[in-house]
């Protein structure tokens, strides 16, 4: 089957986490990490796998969370993102997103179907972004609407979040 | 080896002097289910002590889900033991009227023979419950196919050149072909899995990589995440395999 559309079924599908993952703390990084495979109808789906990274000691909190299709990214959201981006401008990208920039600071989405038309960015990943309906609270409403978008069900441990302030 | 020594002949003298209370010697033996092996020492009125393992092996096992260990099992541990002068009795492996200097080595004799019983038991019934996991793959693939696309015990060679040895293989269409490779939650059979699937994924790309298990459930969410980067899916032998229709349309 042809890869895209293995990626456009695996969207329609409802998928829910595998177990109760958890946030893992990797020595010295200051930041942590979950790994979670997926499951549609009780069979784990190998290749993709749902990550999340957050600093834990930052003053305001961000985070990061991705779906992979062999360990490519097909669908991410950045929560209060530490740097800007601005959108491609080629013809696939959705006219209203075209050369779209974000600040700093910002909650945006990734979306696999703003960007699937564009083979050549495949192994890099989605990178067209749209800004986020409402901006999230905290960093587990910004992964409950990942979710939503995603079609995945069920919630994960909440983010680990010790802010130090210098 | 000199402070195990040592821990234990202050142990022993303890467990001489206050036989009411029971010593504990904690070995560096790993059970199967991962936990250390503690000993328990007893003092006797003679100034022997009794050493004994506390149903540790017994109850290991139990928790990694061999909870029917037949006589057959105990008859093995027996003759084990006797080897050694261990007596293995009401699922508890012990050694009776040891001398204080003798109980180092007592210890160390049980810890081995308890170890390698264990495994032994361990590795038996994964064989077993493998081969099971096995041949119901093929019963369940037998009622959605035909025969002639299901095969069993063949041989593929990988990306390496290395010739391994395939369960069960559904054939897709003439060119690709399914593999159900059954894992249990072990370190062994789930790195030989990685290794396995890892080599024919490079060698032959277009090849489905099933992996069929007993329960997702019994593995660690990150043996999960690593058979994944291997496979396309990760099945439970008895749960819903109805997706397998579209794998071969």
């Amino acid at each position: 089957m042809d890869r895209l559309l293995e990626i456009d079924q695996f969207f329609a599908s409802e998928k829910t986490l595998v177990g109760d993952p958890i946030w893992k703390v990797p020595p010295d990084k200051g930041r942590a990490d979950i790994v979670a495979p997926l499951s549609i109808n009780g069979v784990v789906q190998g290749r993709f796998e749902l990550r999340a990274s957050v600093p834990i000691y930052a003053p305001i909190q961000s985070g990061v969370v991705l779906l992979l299709f062999e360990r490519s990214c097909v669908q991410r959201l950045k929560f209060r993102s530490k740097g800007r981006h601005v959108n491609p401008g080629g013809s696939h990208v959705p006219r209203k997103l075209r050369f779209k920039s974000f600040h700093q600071g910002g909650d945006w989405v990734y979306r696999w179907e703003n960007d699937r038309v564009w083979p050549p960015a495949f192994p890099k990943g989605v990178n067209v972004a749209e800004l986020m309906p409402s901006a999230a609270s905290d960093f587990e409403e910004a992964v409950s609407y990942f979710f939503l978008i995603s079609n995945i069900v069920g919630t994960p441990a909440t983010a680990p979040h010790e802010p130090r302030f210098f | 080896m000199n402070s195990f020594a040592s821990t234990m002949s202050r142990l022993v003298e303890e467990a001489i002097f206050r036989p009411e209370i029971k010593q504990t010697f904690e070995t560096t033996t790993v059970l199967p289910d991962g936990s250390v092996l503690d000993l328990e020492i007893i003092g006797q009125a003679d100034g022997t002590v009794t050493i004994t393992d506390k149903e540790a092996f017994h109850n290991s096992l139990v928790s990694m889900g061999l909870f029917n260990l037949s006589k057959s099992d105990w008859k093995v541990a027996a003759g084990l033991a006797s080897q050694r002068g261990i007596i293995a009795e009401n699922n508890c492996f012990s050694v009776y009227r040891v001398s204080p200097d003798q109980a180092f080595a007592a210890a160390l004799h049980l810890s081995d023979i308890g170890k390698r019983w264990a495994d032994q038991i361990f590795l038996r019934n994964r064989s077993k419950e493998t081969d099971q996991i096995s041949n119901r793959t093929l019963e369940r693939l037998g009622h959605m196919f035909p025969e002639k696309q299901i095969d069993r015990d063949v041989e593929c060679i990988g990306a390496s050149n290395k010739i391994y040895r395939l369960d069960v293989v559904l054939k897709v269409n003439s060119d690709v072909s399914a593999v159900f490779e059954t894992v249990n939650p072990t370190a062994a059979s789930l790195a030989y899995a990685h290794l396995k699937l890892d080599d024919i994924r490079l060698g032959l790309p277009d090849w489905k990589r099933e992996v069929v298990v007993n329960s997702i459930s019994s593995f660690a969410i990150e043996d999960i995440s690593i058979l994944g980067r291997v496979s396309n899916h990760i099945r439970e032998v008895e749960g819903t395999w109805d997706d397998l229709r579209t794998l071969a349309a």
